[in-house]
């Protein structure tokens, strides 16, 4: 019996406010980034040109598609970031215990991910109205969305950010676990990625493309980046319980 | 030479990460002037996609977009149609074609030369059939099958041959070649995914260029001489 009882969930509120005010730095991150990405976007994220006997033909694509991927590498490295000492620290202004803290991270990372989720379709909008001014553009064909298709857009986008964070924030846990990580992660990815090339036939980085890029249910899709989040976020709860108070 | 500076851009963010991963101070330009900064871009983002939604709706491609696999289907209809001209059975021509030109020219003469010239788009295909009566006319359709350019329908896009009767010689002169270069704006693998049936990899779908022929209807009693082929004869 206290004079005061504090709850669990409200500490993790308080943290959270906290979070969202004290990391507010890595949003400029995602300015510059996403500022980069629109300059990469504006030649076209993709084009295609060929000829036949009457019609000689090319296209030029303008899509959100290396925003996104811009910002997936973002909210992973962002996720790495609030791992460290500098961030980590300022959970112990609070009664705290590792649970709350990371709970606290979780729900800002969820938060970033949604702010850069929706900047990421306004954000496609600005380079596209740049290329429509600026770029010669002989002949236009806008593929517009409907209500259903934006919302599921958003929050697919969401999710794939949010998915990056997660694996961003285990990285991180796992650095902070041992900084010999910090050698065996891009090691193992790397060395991964170029012994599955070798053969000419990579089939590791496509399956893990392919188990997200070409689910056509959205239902399905919301239940494997859950599924998959899951592990990620739990693992590094497991991992950093295990972790001292100070390290 | 994109691809090497996207690297470079990539390795530069991950680099910077993993300095102010080894750093024991937060990075922060004072929470003040941030909130000025995302607020002023969250603005100009808004204020962006207004001007979007409001210009470029205008283009906005009301067709419908056919999928790879449609464009087969349509590619597979048009070369059984052809091949079914040349055994002399025209019933799947008008599903497979459409007839985007026809021509009709007076002919009281006993042969027709035809003349077809090479232009930058080859020589065009010429089928012939003879009528049942001799009514001194000769009749010539110019049929053309869908074309699309990453699943966009271009057909109407594309010029019909030229046809001139001198005398006994029947020219054909080929369509001149068109060109078409086209912008697309698409909101994104992320946005199409459920919706299209579109997948990382499927983004950029297959075009189809539709065949072209010039079908010769012509009285019964005349003789053609030229690079033709007959319909049921």
């Amino acid at each position: 019996m206290y004079l005061a009882e504090v709850k669990a969930w409200d500490i993790v509120k308080k943290q959270y406010r906290y979070k969202l005010k004290s990391y507010f730095g890595v949003f400029t991150s995602l300015i510059v980034i996403q500022l980069l990405a629109i300059l990469f976007s504006f030649n076209g994220t993709g084009s295609g040109s060929g000829s036949s006997n009457s019609i000689q033909y090319d296209f030029y694509y303008y899509t959100s598609d290396i925003i996104l991927i811009f910002m997936m590498i973002w909210a992973f490295i962002t996720a790495i970031i609030i791992t460290t000492r500098a961030y980590r620290y300022d959970d112990f202004s609070f009664v705290t215990n590792r649970t709350i803290s990371q709970v606290s991270n979780i729900l800002f990372l969820l938060s970033a991910s949604i702010f850069a989720g929706i900047t990421v379709y306004l954000s496609t909008h600005l380079f596209q109205i740049l290329a429509f001014y600026f770029k010669d553009n002989y002949s236009i064909i806008v593929d517009s969305l409907s209500f259903t298709e934006f919302v599921m857009g958003m929050i697919t986008s969401i999710l794939y950010i949010f998915l990056f964070a997660c694996a961003g924030y285990l990285v991180g846990i796992l650095i902070q676990l041992h900084k010999g990580f910090l050698l065996i992660i891009p090691t193992i990815l790397f060395g991964g990625l170029i012994l599955d090339g070798v053969g000419g036939d990579p089939e590791l980085f496509v399956n893990i493309t392919r188990f997200f890029g070409e689910e056509t249910s959205f239902i399905l899709f919301i239940c494997k980046i859950a599924l998959v989040s899951s592990i990620l976020l739990l693992a590094s709860l497991g991992i950093s319980n295990r972790m001292e108070v100070r390290k | 030479m994109i691809n090497v500076a996207l690297l470079f851009v990539i390795f530069v963010i991950v680099a910077s990460g993993i300095g102010i991963m080894k750093s024991t101070n937060k990075v922060s330009l004072g929470t003040r002037k941030i909130r000025w900064i995302l607020g002023g871009y969250t603005i100009i983002l808004a204020i962006a996609t207004v001007i979007s939604l409001s210009v470029l709706p205008n283009y906005k491609n009301d067709q419908k977009v056919a999928t790879a696999a449609e464009m087969t289907k349509i590619e597979d209809a048009q070369t059984k149609a052809i091949d079914n001209l040349y055994s002399g059975n025209l019933v799947d021509l008008d599903k497979a074609f459409s007839e985007k030109k026809k021509w009709s020219f007076p002919f009281e003469e006993k042969s027709l030369d035809i003349v077809l010239t090479e232009g930058e788009t080859g020589i065009m295909s010429v089928f012939a059939e003879r009528k049942s009566e001799n009514d001194g006319e000769i009749e010539a359709t110019y049929h053309v099958g869908k074309s699309y350019i990453d699943g966009v329908d271009f057909t109407n896009e594309l010029d019909p041959p030229e046809l001139l009767l001198n005398g006994q010689q029947l020219t054909v002169n080929n369509p001149t070649l068109v060109t078409v270069s086209f912008s697309r704006f698409s909101p994104g693998f992320a946005f199409s995914q459920f919706s299209k049936g579109e997948h990382f990899s499927q983004e950029i779908r297959s075009s189809v260029i539709g065949r072209d022929f010039i079908l010769l209807k012509v009285p019964n009693d005349i003789e053609i001489n030229g690079n033709i082929s007959w319909i049921n004869e």
